[in-house]
Parts: structure tokens; C-alpha cells; sequence
């Protein structure tokens, strides 16, 4: 008896100890994971994704630069001067010649929960996948992002004050098949082609709307909240209504996708949704491990934990300017960062992204990597940005000289040298270094530990019991410079960083602890503003809109963006004026201001802007990148000759 | 002996429980929850919308509910109050976490809340009974039920009658600027309409007090659920966890028994060899190899594997991964070859681990033995060598090891995190982890308990092989 309870609570033991060593191993995920999840539930990536290109066998004397226009409707649409859509034109360095068709074969770090573009749990990574079989109201030019030209909608008008926005569809664009039997009886009903209607657009921002659909919904829903309900003009024209004239409507209006009514409003045998619970079954619906769009590539299959695969889509519009450039396109799903090398060089890969630990123990300064001729290496800007944020709330943070001192005792350029494998550019806003908002005349503080004494020093921060700590008398009380830095649990990067930066502040007399908090964990503290400092990154999108980071009513709010609790008056009045201007030149000059502000606040300690290298097989174009995320946009690559 | 084996197996029973209990309350209790991974918290800004999904989400698996005990029943009209000024900073300035928490308190709340907020209603500051009606709506409104489980038809109407019900009251909320007196005279006259008819059913009796008390909890509907073989949807992708489970199940085993099958096919006779020449040179090279096999982590027996034999530094001889290759038309044959020839690095690595183990196990059983009385007769009455060892010694000796086979058991479903990453193969070892991270408490509670009820029977398994293969243990 007495053996037997012992052998169960050994047991529970035994259970619990699988259990922590398993959240243990959870942490393992480094911080790419860390930074999927802030792109996924953090910083909306505004206006990232445009829509796809691509399709089609014949080539098309497609140049860089070059203009291209999909049909005489598309030409008299942008004639019309009130059209905010211009003319499609090829990337500056597009290849001389793409080798069309073959399969491109890629890999992927995690899979997707799901292919509904609205209703699955969306990330960083799918937003990636979803380019290749969805279409937009325009195409966004991934390396000019001002520029949008028509896709699925000719013309897009602005009304004069503002509020209303009038959407022409393109006629004749067909949604894709269905990735299902359609000569099984059950799917007949779907046997019919199905054209993209205005009703699409009105049912993907009923679905936004609807609170019973979590997944993306739920992130979009902050952005669309707004928003009337669409009014349907005609099949091929709808419009948009908003309560405000804000410059963030326009790229709000073109990120929103259609979504097929006649197909997810029902389920498998056709039979409609009651209206009280069609919501909830978006979350569950039978088409969600399937995807669909109106993109240059159609869904075909999906084998769990091994790989999606999507094939050219035989009635894609879009076919004459973008067509896709390969006939299939693999997605391995492989979680091992070491695998995707092991991968490409065995060929089942065509090319493959790189972690900033593999770069610098692998392949740094050691091409051709491991003897293999023919492997290429291209490194990319990526559109995010690092840094330490301060917690303002915080008396020992509470005064810009501190947090000036702090900034000028983190030694970045090194940092980013040694520990992050020269894979970035220090930076001093935050903005996207390639933004116009971005001001360049605002040099990083540099590294400078005299220069940081000097100003504690100024601020009232004394060693005055001769431990090597400073302290000061904060309310009446004797308070040592101690905080914690809460930083990314299991990156290895950012423990080297921790340990870097504590050396150095313990010689300028602060004491820092490194606390590092697995993700979940780390977003609990932020929320709740029960921090000293972090190390945090995010993704701004290419329209800036300063609010949900820096208005000070954001830092008011729990669990709002504002973690540092921003306070400026100045700022407030930038932020606020940016949202209603639209001159080109004075919001960058509105930008600019802020930039100065925040440079000379350091509410944040800007750290650097990330670069992302990447490795192909020569039989590949060297890559168009994106200017925003995602950067390795897969309709920008190509072959330069048929892989066997 | 039977008797032992079923006092065992019922033990099983509040031990099984128990771990549960351990497991759940750990997962739950550990920061984070499944709506982060939905995209639902931390979105900023999204005030009533938002919190409108968060709420549905959160009904939709239990997460409203406390974890293991509800006192929510007891809540007082100061308390309900205290948590709105709290939620809303009226007349105090609570900390963000703070704030946070009343706000979550408020969302869970659910029908223990409508008495008092109701009662809010007449607050004499009016912007507490406007914040009142605005919480009623989402306090007062009943959460759809499933679809997919029991009659579909019956849940269908259910569902019909509780949107009606829910959609009945959505237009009192008073929403907007605070104080707007009309509205709010309003919202009190619907309110208390409302209030005179529906009143019973929020209101409860000791006896329905101390009922709620222990089943109105997250683990209490978990149980209940697990009683009928419901192990829930994931939060990640709405599917069954039984179904996944089931799915990742198939490479887990096939990898796992394949390497336990390797790993005694070459222990013992490794194990008894070094046992025979225990102490002479060709033991002491055994015992070397054997603790360096067993000191190196799998992830690096893994990786130089791959380099060695499949990226063609030297050779190229296996996949560089994967479970399969999937051709057009697999036959039964085709297919076994194919995976077999994935499996055998995978299934090397996982072996060498335990070889070195269990060859240890084995060599100490069968030295154990050949020191006994009766293979000193054996041999004394003439018998060869080889006959007494293989006979009489092995036999013998290999007790130990077999019984470690109990133990080994839950692997089967646990499956190897490392081994699954290194090889790309989508077992339950990567499910398990990646479930963790997202806080899928469905899917790690399946996987964990699965993982405990074969731990559970490969502890009785190895006791009673035990006393099956060994005379002398004696269970009675």
C-alpha cells in the first residue's frame, strides 16, 4: 500500500518534471519565432503584402522598369486623373531572362494552422504563403510601395471630403477551382466557376466584423472596427465609407481581400449557415486546411509537417505583365534551421534564409560554402527594428538624461558586428531606414562611456556610499541604480548581449540583471507595464501612423502598444497631424520632427535594423527582394535555368 | 497475483487522476494562455470588439472559468463594483496590472455578475451604472454551444434561441461618451424588465452554491469531457486533438519501436559478450565506446549522421530527413522500403542512447549470474561453454533488462523532440513542444496524459513481469 502511493507520487512527479523540462525546451525557439509573434499579434504590418503577380506560359518582353498594362480597360482606368492607381511597372532590377516553369522548391520554419485568409490564426510566415494564391484591389510594388497599380480593381476614386472611396472591379476575374473532387457528388456544387464579385469584398469585412471569428480576424478587426458595411454599386463596383478623413483609410482600404461568399458561407454539402452561427463555423469550416484566391498560384495540396504545394493557376488575370515564373511551387515545412542548409546543398532545396548564429559559425567570409560551386549568397534589408524600451513610470528612468547615459553605454555597432554577425545597421527612429520618415542627418549616439557618466552625473547620480553603485535620493529615500532587463529567453544572441551591455554599465557604476522571459511571459509584463526595461522589436509598416506606439493616450491604456508609457505633448501633436496630413513633403517633414523628438526623449534605446541573408542555387535570377515584409516576396524569383 | 494486478489497475484510477490534476493546473496556471496564439490579447487599441471575440473565445473552451474551484457564486455588489471602478479607473488609479486583471474578472464573470450589475444600474454615480449596462450585454448573453458534438439539429435550434436571446438585449448598452442620462433611463427600464422576468436563474441556492463550487471550473468540464472520451479541439486549428494525436502517433511508434527493437537486438549480445570477457581488453574498448555513445546528445549523433551518410561528405546514401517520400503510386512493399530507408538514420540515432544503457543492463545481469551456484554445476557436470552461457546465464541475466521494457513505454507516444527536428519527421515530439509554446492546453493535456496512462501501465507491466520471470518476488 505504502509502495503504492509512493510509486504514484513518483509518478506526478515524474510528470511534472516532463512538464518543466519541456517548457524548458519550448524556450528553445529563438527569436525568429520571438519576431513572428510580434508581427503576427503586435505591430500590424501595415500595408505590407500587395497582391500577386504572375502566370502564364508565353514570355513577354518584360524589362526593368519597364511599363506594362494588362488591357485596354486597364489604360483608359488610368487616364482617369482622379484613378489613385498607377501603371505597372517591373522592378528596377528585374532579371534580363527568367527560364519560366519547373518547381521551385522552399522551405518553411512552422506550418500554418490554417489556409482561410481571414478566419486561421495568421503569422508572419503565412502572410508569405497566402501572396502566392491571393490577388488585391492593387498591387502594391514591393520595391516602390507608394506605387499601387491596378489588379483586381481598374479604378480607385477618393471622394472630395474624404470619407468615401469608390472601388471598380476588373471584369472577368474567376475565382480559383476548389482543391476538392468536383466529380464526388457531395462537391458538385462546386462544380461551377465562380466570378469575383463586389459582394466578395462587403462578405471578407463582414467576416472581419464578426466577433465570433477569431484567428486574423481578430488582429484586423482593430483596423476595420469602423468601417460602415460596404455598399454594393453593381457587381464591379463598390463602396467604401469612413467616419474620418485619415491618411491610414487608403492603405486600409487596399488591405482589404475579397473573400468567397459562395463558397464560405456553406458547408461541405452546400447547405448554407444559420446567420446566428456562421461566424463561429468560419472557425472550423471544411475548407480551411485548403486555400483559395484569385492569385497567380492555385492551392493543391497539403501533407501535415511536410510540405504544401501550390501549382500555376490556369485562370489567373494578371497573366501578361506578372505571369507566374514556375510551374509548381514546394513549401517544405522544416523546423530545424540546420536542416534547410542540409537541404539545399543535397537539392531539395532551391533556396533557403539563414540564422545570424549559422551565418556567422558557417558561412561568414567562407564562400563558396562548404566547397559547393554554385551556391550565391544575397543579403537583404529586412523592415524591422530593435531596441531596449524604458519604462518612463519608473523614477530611475524618468529623466531623458538617464535614458540618454543608458543609450550611450549599449555598444551597438559592435554588438551587431560580433554578436549578430554584421547582419544589420544601427539605427537611431523608429522608422525603416528606406522610409522617407527615416531621418539619415540623425546619427546613432555612439559608444561612449565618459560621455554616459557625464550626464548621470548631471542628472543627480552620485556613488556617494563608495560601492560602485550610484545611487540618488528618489522620494526620500536612498535608491542604488538597480534594474532588471527583461530580454528573450533561449536566444543566445541576446544573452551575449546582456552580459556585453552589464559590463559596460557596471563600469559607468549601474547595476544591471538580465531576466530572460519566454514569449508569452514577456508580453504578460509589457501589457501590464511591469517591467524596468526590455528588449522588444517591431515591424513598421510603410504608411506611418505614430499612434498606437507613441499618442500618450495609448500609454494610459493596459495592454495598448505604448509599453514605455510615451509621453510628449510634442509628440501627441506630430502624431495626430500625421494622421490628417497627406502632402508627400510635409509628412516627411512631420516624420522628421518626430524623429528628432524621439532621438533626443530615447524613450526607446534604438538598437539596429536586421539584414536577413539568404543562399540559392545559381540555377535561380540573384533575387528581387521586397522592400517590405515579406522580403523574400516568391513571385519576385525566378530561374535563370530549368533546374533538372 | 490476479489480485495484485487488479488492486494495481484500480489504483490507477485516483493515480491517473492525480497526475491529471498536477498537469492541468501546471499548464494553466503558466503565463500566456491559447488566445495569445489566436492573435486575441495584446492587440492594442481594439477596445469593444475585441474584447467581444476575446469573450467568445474564451467560453468556447472553458478559459472564463476558474481553474479548479468557483467561488464566483459569493461575489458581493461591492466587489462587482470595485472590479468595474477598477477596469475603468474611475475615482482611483489602479496599476495597468491591475486594471488588466479586473478587466479579465469582468469578461469571466459571465452570469454571476448580472444580479449585481443590474443592481449597478441605480448606482448613484451614473457613470458606474452606465459602465453597468455596458457590461450586461456580454455578462447577460449566453455562449453558443458546440455543433459537431451529440444532435446536430437539437444544438442547431439551441443555438437559434440563444443568438435571439443574446441579440434581444444588444441595443441597451448605452454606449458611447459616458453619462448620457436618456439612454441610460432606458437602458434601466429595459434592464429591469429584463431583470423581473429572468431573475431565478441568477440567482442560487446553498445547494446550487456548492455544486458550482466544484463543477463550474476549467478541470471539472476538462473531466467531464474526458469521461466521454472528449479530448477537445486544439486552439490553434479547431480540430479534434484525438484526431491529430492519432495522426502523429503513426511516425512517433514507428520510430521509437524500431530503435527499442534495435537497441535490444544489439545490447544483449553486446552485453553478454563484454559479460563473458569481462575485464579483458576487448570489454574495456566495449565499455569506452558504449559510455561515449551514451554521453553524446542525440542532436549531435544525429547531425553528424546526416553529414556522414546523406550530404555526401563522404556519402550519400540516405534522405537527409523526413518520414517518407511519398511516391505517385505506393505499393504496401514500395512503401515499407521507402520508409524503412528514411528510418534508418533516425532510428540509429535514437538506438544508440539506449544500446548503451541497456548493453550495461545487460553485461551486469548476466556477470550477476555467472557467478551463481548453478553455473558452476553446469559447467561441473561438463556441459560446454557456449550451452552454459547461452542456457543457463542468459537467460537468466536478461531479467533485468526485460523488465525495463515497461518503462519504455511511454516513449512510444512521447516520441523524441530532438530526433523529430533534426529529421523533419512531424511526430508528437515537435507537436508536444510546439503545442506548449502556444499554449494549446487541449493538445498537451492529451499528450501528456496519454503519455501518463502508458507510463502508468509500464510500471505494472515491468512489476508483474517481475514476479512472472522471477520466482523468488512473490506479489501476495
Amino acid at each position: 500500500m505504502k509502495r503504492l502511493l509512493q510509486s504514484g507520487f513518483g509518478v506526478a512527479l515524474l510528470a511534472l518534471l516532463v512538464v518543466v523540462g519541456l517548457i524548458n525546451t519550448a524556450q528553445l525557439h529563438n527569436l525568429e519565432s520571438h519576431v513572428a509573434a510580434l508581427e503576427a499579434g503586435g505591430l500590424r504590418v501595415a500595408g505590407t503584402p500587395a497582391a500577386p503577380p504572375a502566370a502564364a506560359t508565353g514570355s513577354v518582353g518584360e524589362k526593368a522598369g519597364e511599363i506594362c498594362t494588362l488591357s485596354a480597360a486597364d489604360e483608359e482606368a488610368l487616364n482617369d486623373p482622379a484613378n489613385l492607381l498607377v501603371p505597372f511597372r517591373y522592378p528596377e532590377n528585374w532579371p534580363a531572362s527568367i527560364a519560366r516553369g519547373g518547381t521551385l522548391k522552399r522551405q518553411i520554419a512552422s506550418e500554418p494552422p490554417g489556409l482561410n485568409l481571414i478566419a486561421s490564426n495568421n503569422s508572419a510566415d503565412i502572410s508569405e504563403l497566402y501572396k502566392y494564391i491571393t490577388s488585391r484591389i492593387g498591387y502594391q510594388d514591393p520595391t516602390n510601395p507608394d506605387a499601387i497599380s491596378p489588379d483586381l480593381a481598374l479604378k480607385v476614386t477618393k471622394s472630395e471630403d474624404g470619407l468615401t472611396y469608390d472601388v471598380w472591379l476588373r471584369k472577368g476575374v474567376v475565382w480559383q477551382t476548389p482543391a476538392v473532387d468536383l466529380n464526388d457528388p457531395r462537391h458538385a456544387w462546386l462544380q461551377a466557376p465562380h466570378p469575383l464579385v463586389a459582394s466578395d469584398f462587403a462578405f471578407a469585412l463582414e467576416l472581419i466584423q464578426n466577433p465570433q471569428v477569431v484567428g486574423r480576424a481578430a488582429s484586423l478587426r482593430t483596423y476595420f472596427e469602423a468601417w460602415k458595411p460596404i455598399e454594393v454599386v453593381d457587381d464591379h463596383h463598390f463602396r467604401i465609407r469612413v467616419a474620418e478623413d485619415l491618411y491610414t483609410n487608403l492603405p486600409q482600404v487596399f488591405d482589404l481581400e475579397p473573400m468567397p461568399r459562395w463558397l464560405y458561407r456553406f458547408d461541405e454539402d452546400g447547405h448554407p449557415f444559420d446567420d446566428a452561427t456562421w461566424g463561429d463555423k468560419q472557425n472550423t469550416h471544411w475548407y480551411n486546411q485548403k486555400g483559395i484566391g484569385l492569385g497567380a498560384y492555385r492551392f493543391v495540396e497539403w501533407q501535415e509537417g511536410v510540405r504544401l504545394t501550390f501549382e500555376r493557376n490556369p485562370t489567373y488575370h494578371a497573366t501578361k505583365c506578372m505571369p507566374a515564373n514556375f510551374d509548381r511551387v514546394e513549401i517544405n515545412v522544416m523546423k530545424d534551421q540546420q536542416a534547410w542548409l542540409r537541404n539545399l546543398k543535397t537539392h531539395q532545396l532551391d533556396y533557403t534564409q539563414i540564422m545570424p548564429q549559422q551565418f556567422n559559425a558557417e558561412i561568414r567570409g567562407k564562400l563558396p560554402y562548404l566547397g559547393e560551386e554554385g551556391l550565391k549568397l544575397a543579403i537583404h534589408d529586412e523592415a524591422s527594428y530593435y531596441y531596449i524600451g524604458w519604462n518612463a513610470t519608473r523614477p530611475l528612468f524618468a529623466d531623458k538624461r538617464v535614458r540618454k547615459a543608458l543609450t550611450l553605454a549599449f555598444d551597438r555597432a559592435g554588438l551587431v558586428e560580433s554578436v549578430f554577425a554584421g547582419l544589420g545597421e544601427v539605427t537611431s527612429g523608429p522608422f525603416d531606414q528606406r522610409n522617407p520618415c527615416y531621418d539619415a542627418s540623425i546619427a546613432p549616439l555612439p559608444y561612449d562611456l565618459e560621455a554616459a557618466k557625464a550626464l548621470l552625473l548631471e542628472a543627480g547620480w552620485k556613488d556617494t556610499d563608495g560601492d560602485g553603485v550610484l545611487d540618488q535620493v528618489i522620494n526620500g529615500k536612498r535608491t542604488p541604480f538597480e534594474f532588471t532587463l527583461v530580454i528573450y529567453g533561449g536566444s543566445t544572441e541576446y544573452e551575449t548581449l546582456a552580459r556585453v551591455y552589464r559590463e559596460a554599465l557596471l563600469e559607468i557604476g549601474v547595476k544591471m540583471t538580465a531576466q530572460p522571459l519566454e514569449w508569452a511571459a514577456q508580453l504578460k509584463k509589457t501589457a501590464e507595464r511591469d517591467f524596468d526595461a526590455y528588449t522588444g522589436a517591431w515591424v513598421p509598416g510603410w504608411e506611418i501612423d505614430l499612434h498606437q506606439l507613441w499618442h500618450s493616450s495609448q500609454a494610459d491604456k493596459p495592454e495598448s502598444s505604448n509599453y514605455v508609457s510615451f509621453r510628449s505633448p510634442e509628440g501627441d501633436r506630430i502624431a495626430e497631424a500625421l494622421r490628417r496630413e497627406f502632402d508627400p513633403e510635409k509628412r516627411t517633414a512631420l516624420c522628421h520632427a518626430f524623429h528628432k523628438l524621439i532621438a533626443d526623449e530615447q524613450p526607446y534605446t534604438f538598437f539596429y535594423q536586421r539584414k536577413r541573408p539568404m543562399l540559392y542555387w545559381d540555377h535561380m535570377n540573384d533575387p528581387v527582394f521586397a522592400k517590405l515584409n515579406p522580403h523574400r516576396d516568391a513571385r519576385l524569383l525566378s530561374f535563370a535555368t530549368r533546374p533538372e | 497475483m490476479l489480485q495484485y494486478a487488479v488492486k494495481r489497475t484500480l489504483w490507477m484510477v485516483p493515480t491517473f487522476f492525480l497526475i491529471s490534476l498536477v498537469v492541468f493546473a501546471l499548464i494553466n496556471l503558466a503565463p500566456g494562455n491559447p488566445g495569445q496564439a489566436g492573435g486575441l490579447e495584446n492587440v492594442g487599441s481594439g477596445a469593444a470588439v475585441q474584447s467581444k471575440s476575446v469573450i467568445i473565445f474564451k467560453r468556447q473552451f472553458n478559459l472564463d472559468k476558474p481553474v479548479l474551484v468557483n467561488t464566483r457564486f459569493a461575489m458581493t455588489r461591492g466587489d462587482v463594483r470595485g472590479l468595474v471602478a477598477t477596469a475603468n479607473a474611475l475615482g482611483s488609479t489602479p496599476t495597468p496590472a491591475q486594471r488588466i486583471a479586473a478587466k479579465n474578472d469582468l469578461e469571466d464573470g459571465g452570469q454571476y455578475l448580472v444580479r449585481h450589475l443590474v443592481a449597478l444600474l441605480d448606482d448613484a454615480d451614473p457613470a458606474m451604472a452606465q459602465l453597468a449596462a455596458q457590461y450586461l450585454t456580454s455578462a447577460a448573453s449566453l455562449a453558443l454551444v458546440s455543433e459537431t458534438a451529440g444532435d446536430p439539429d437539437a444544438a442547431r435550434l439551441e443555438n437559434r434561441r440563444r443568438e435571439a436571446f443574446n441579440q434581444s438585449f444588444t441595443g441597451w448598452a448605452c454606449p458611447g461618451e459616458l453619462a448620457a442620462t436618456p439612454c441610460l433611463t432606458d437602458a434601466r427600464r429595459h434592464w429591469q424588465g429584463w431583470w423581473t422576468e429572468h431573475h431565478a436563474a441568477y440567482e442560487y441556492t446553498p445547494a446550487e452554491s456548492a455544486w458550482v463550487f466544484l463543477t463550474d471550473t476549467r478541470f471539472a468540464k476538462y473531466w467531464y469531457n474526458l469521461v466521454h472520451l472528449d479530448f477537445g479541439i486544439s486552439a490553434i486549428d479547431r480540430e479534434p486533438v484525438l484526431a491529430k494525436v492519432l495522426r502523429k502517433l503513426k511516425y512517433s511508434i514507428s520510430l521509437s519501436l524500431t530503435a527499442i527493437l534495435l537497441a535490444y537486438l544489439v545490447a544483449v549480445p553486446v552485453g553478454v559478450y563484454s559479460a563473458v570477457k569481462s575485464g579483458s581488453r576487448s570489454d574495456t574498448v566495449l565499455t569506452v565506446v558504449l559510455f561515449l555513445l551514451y554521453s553524446l546528445p542525440t542532436f549531435f549523433t544525429g547531425t553528424v549522421l546526416l553529414r556522414l551518410f546523406s550530404q555526401g561528405t563522404p556519402f550519400a546514401w540516405f534522405p537527409v530527413g523526413r518520414f517518407e517520400t511519398l511516391p505517385q503510386d505506393p505499393t504496401t512493399l514500395g512503401w515499407l522500403v521507402d520508409v524503412a530507408w528514411h528510418l534508418v538514420l533516425p532510428v540509429c540515432t535514437s538506438a544508440s542512447v539506449a544500446l548503451a544503457a541497456l548493453s550495461r543492463y545487460a553485461r551486469t545481469g548476466v556477470i550477476d549470474v555467472i557467478r551463481a551456484d548453478y553455473i558452476r554445476t553446469a559447467r561441473a557436470k561438463g556441459l560446454e561453454e557456449p550451452v552454459v552461457i547461452l542456457k543457463h546465464a542468459v537467460r537468466n541475466g536478461m531479467i533485468p533488462i526485460l523488465t525495463l521494457l515497461g518503462g519504455i513505454l511511454p516513449v512510444l507516444v512521447s516520441g523524441s523532440v530532438v530526433i523529430e527536428v533534426v529529421f523533419t519527421i512531424p511526430g508528437m515530439g515537435s507537436f508536444l513542444v510546439e503545442s506548449i509554446t502556444s499554449r494549446d492546453y487541449n493538445s498537451v493535456m492529451a499528450v501528456l496524459l496519454a503519455s501518463a496512462v502508458l507510463t502508468l501501465v509500464g510500471i505494472l507491466i515491468s512489476d508483474l513481469s517481475y514476479a512472472l520471470v522471477d520466482p523468488r518476488i512473490n506479489l501476495d
